[in-house]
């Protein structure tokens, strides 16, 4: 049976290295693509992912076991992105690389055009929608915990998530793709 | 169960979304079975909302680099 996480958190912040490279594995590419959707620049996401597992392993004392810990992590994922995002923002344009299969062949190798559609339609959603979706879709947080890490109410984020998914319906079937 | 704007009843909308969240009680799991038996729209919803649920879960595996 598969170790939980708070087990292996309890663990990692004992010392134990492979409780600490369990964690690591489990949650590192949730957290890179929760990163990559707001910052939309790979190495920046990559940037930003290293930041969240430092920040993760040197605070993992403040975990409370009794909240599930995808939701402690990408609390910290989040404010890392968005910190990072806001930080950019006065030196140089939002780059917008992310998606770019023209400037990075390979980089979504082997999506289909439902994949490619959404992909584009995702991030042209406004951060505040796109949030919602990437913490219910890639993070898989209840209404609760999203209305907790975004402190917004819950009936927000409800509405929040209803319209971000009618936009993004609403393209795929302007782009005639069907989900 | 169009509404007058052309869109799903606020109801219906609910329901599906909340279903696909895993967000419904028991009683809202059965409305909505029942809004379905009814109406053939409101399976259709259903399936066009999980099915994007389904894809947008699908875009969170794009491998980070070796070197994180």
């Amino acid at each position: 049976m598969e170790t939980d996480d708070a087990e292996l958190a309890r663990a990692c912040r004992d010392g134990d290295q492979k409780a600490c490279e369990a964690l690591f594995e489990r949650h590192q590419r949730r957290i890179y693509n929760v990163a990559l959707r707001v910052a939309r620049n790979r190495e920046d996401a990559r940037d930003i992912a290293q930041n969240v597992f430092t920040k993760v392993f040197a605070n993992l004392g403040s975990y409370d076991p009794r909240f599930k810990f995808t939701a402690w992590i990408a609390r910290i994922a989040l404010n890392e992105s968005l910190n990072f995002v806001e930080a950019r923002r006065p030196q140089e344009p939002v780059d917008e690389r992310w998606p770019s299969t023209e400037r990075d062949p390979g980089a979504v190798a082997g999506a289909g055009e439902l994949r490619r559609v959404l992909e584009a339609a995702l991030m042209t959603l406004s951060m505040d929608y796109r949030l919602v979706v990437i913490l219910r879709h890639f993070m898989e947080l209840t209404y609760t915990e999203m209305a907790s890490i975004l402190d917004i109410p819950e009936k927000t984020v409800k509405s929040r998530l209803f319209t971000a998914r009618q936009m993004l319906r609403e393209t795929l079937t302007r782009q005639g793709v069907q989900a | 169960m169009n509404s007058a704007q052309g869109g799903l009843e606020p109801r219906l909308m609910d329901l599906v979304q909340g279903e696909i969240d895993g967000a419904n009680t028991a009683l809202e799991s059965a409305e909505l079975r029942d809004l379905i038996v009814r109406d053939p729209q409101a399976g259709r919803a259903l399936e066009e909302f999980a099915a994007l649920a389904r894809g947008l879960g699908g875009l969170a595996d794009v491998p980070p680099p070796a070197e994180l």
